[in-house]
């Protein structure tokens, strides 16, 4: 990996991104969930709560926001000429990741400060929402990859929105059917449940088995990423 | 011979569609090579294979001694591409996509500024690229395609959206690109543009390469042998250029009767009807 190439990456996301108005406005998102999810809850639903707050930056900022800069670099030609130079898959999936990981930090501590939540057990809470970021990043990027262009990527994104945002809630609702079965597997499930045990004070041993299955969806996911933008010809 | 380019029975299949067979031809290094076709007789998809971007059907592809399906960073470092799906950054000024690509290419400092100039940008560097027109946006490209002066340089098109001024600063550009040892390889309709600038031409027809060679022998080669003459009366005459045609331009000559007199060069244009059947649109 070149310093240099993956510097000038990460500085030309910023160029871009800083007058990118639609995107800089979903980094509000998540502060306004904050917000209201400080109000509705209290005492041990709080800690849930912002599990649930942080899992919708994740999906609502890092996936949406990185599906959206991939698609529109594939529609405006210019991720063609990136393969083309001599930046390498891994620099430019790190390079165009950077900037999203930046604005979900941001927008986590944003969801932090407001929900004035008291961490216990950092270190694990800390790896699984550098897991679930690496992820989202990921699926982000898949589905900005297979989309043609930034409408499809509008429409393909939303059932991924709807389901890992969500899949903590419908397991809830259906926790004795298949469809709770099913969803179970989700990762948003595993990183809910990880990071609410860890939060709790919970014993590792009583959620490491869901730490596994969470590091399996996310090795999936860059190993997907980085399969799709390796095959060079974008345009076929 | 040193090949900058080696492509022997090149094929190329899309579903049920033939799109390039058995193609063959080298360019030699610091050669300027014009693949010269209408719309759909495949001059993208082999620009597409030359770089890596696609992968032929069968047939052998090299470019600088290597397999151009197998080309890494190092490789594509020495090539500049130009074609119709190179993009710019719309939200960035001109200066800033130029900036980041001269990091990416390890360009030396200071070529960015001798770029825009180049292609008379200079006084619009802080624009952002979405405020440009259509030919300053494919000036822009131009410019980066040779910011790291590559060793092969793939244009396709490069002057489709420029006015004739700009049209000639570009081929000065490519012309001093080119003795400085780049090797180019140019698709283009623009018939005038090929017989000024290439060594030598291919042309290509529903994906086979019909005829090759250099832009003045195949001009000799397809020459009538005649001579028009435009007379006062407003009449054209065609005389042979043979010992009968002299006497019959000497008496027209005799009688002051001739107003112009052309001869019977072909365009590459007029070959390319000849050869194929049909235009270069």
């Amino acid at each position: 990996m070149n310093a240099a190439r993956l510097s000038a990456i990460i500085v030309k996301e910023y160029h871009d991104l800083k007058a990118n108005v639609q995107v800089l406005m979903m980094v509000i998102l998540p502060a306004f969930m904050a917000v209201l999810y400080s109000r509705m809850s209290s005492g041990d639903e709080k800690l849930f709560s912002f599990v649930f707050v942080s899992l919708f930056s994740l999906v609502f900022v890092t996936m949406y926001v990185q599906s959206m800069l991939i698609s529109e670099e594939k529609e405006k030609n210019t991720l063609q000429s990136l393969l083309m130079s001599p930046a390498n898959t891994t620099e430019i999936l790190i390079g165009k990741s950077v900037i999203t990981t930046v604005i979900t930090i941001v927008s986590l501590f944003i969801s932090w400060l407001i929900m004035d939540i008291r961490i216990s057990n950092i270190g694990i809470l800390l790896i699984v929402l550098i897991l679930s970021t690496v992820l989202f990043l990921c699926i982000g990027t898949v589905v900005g990859l297979v989309s043609k262009n930034l409408i499809q990527t509008g429409v393909y994104i939303v059932p991924f929105m709807f389901l890992f945002g969500f899949a903590p809630m419908i397991q809830m609702y259906f926790e004795d059917g298949i469809v709770g079965d099913i969803i179970s597997y989700s990762p948003s499930v595993y990183m809910m449940d990880t990071a609410v045990s860890a939060l709790e004070g919970q014993d590792f041993s009583s959620y490491q088995t869901d730490l596994l299955w969470l590091t399996g969806w996310t090795i999936v996911g860059v190993l997907a990423a980085y399969v799709l933008l390796k095959k060079k010809n974008l345009s076929n | 011979m040193d090949y900058a380019l080696q492509v022997k029975d090149l094929s190329k299949v899309f579903g049920q569609q033939q799109a390039l067979q058995q193609v063959t031809f080298n360019v030699g290094k610091g050669e300027i090579f014009g693949f010269l076709g209408p719309s759909g007789s495949g001059k993208t998809t082999t620009v597409k294979i030359l770089t890596g971007q696609l992968l032929p059907t069968a047939g052998d592809v090299t470019i600088l001694g290597k397999n151009a399906s197998k080309m890494n960073g190092s490789d594509l470092g020495r090539i500049g591409i130009l074609t119709d799906n190179s993009g710019l950054y719309e939200r960035m000024s001109i200066k800033d996509n130029l900036e980041f690509y001269a990091k990416l290419y390890n360009a030396p400092a200071g070529r960015v500024e001798e770029v825009l100039q180049l292609v008379g940008l200079e006084a619009e560097k802080k624009k952002p690229v979405k405020k440009l027109s259509k030919g300053m946006k494919q000036r822009v490209l131009l410019a980066r395609a040779v910011l790291h002066k590559p060793d092969v340089l793939f244009l396709d098109e490069p002057t489709s959206a420029l006015d004739p001024g700009n049209v000639l600063k570009m081929h000065d550009l490519l012309r001093d690109l080119n003795r400085e040892g780049t090797t180019i390889f140019l698709t283009t309709h623009n018939m005038e543009e090929a017989t000024q600038l290439c060594d030598r031409v291919a042309f290509l027809h529903e994906g086979q390469i019909r005829e090759m060679d250099a832009p003045k022998l195949l001009q000799r080669k397809y020459a009538k042998n005649t001579i028009h003459l435009e007379l006062k009366d407003g009449s054209n005459k065609t005389i042979k250029n043979n010992a009968g045609g002299a006497e019959q331009l000497y008496q027209y000559m005799q009688a002051e009767e001739i107003l112009a007199v052309h001869s019977d060069q072909p365009t590459l244009g007029d070959i390319f009807i000849e050869v194929t059947g049909r235009e270069l649109a």
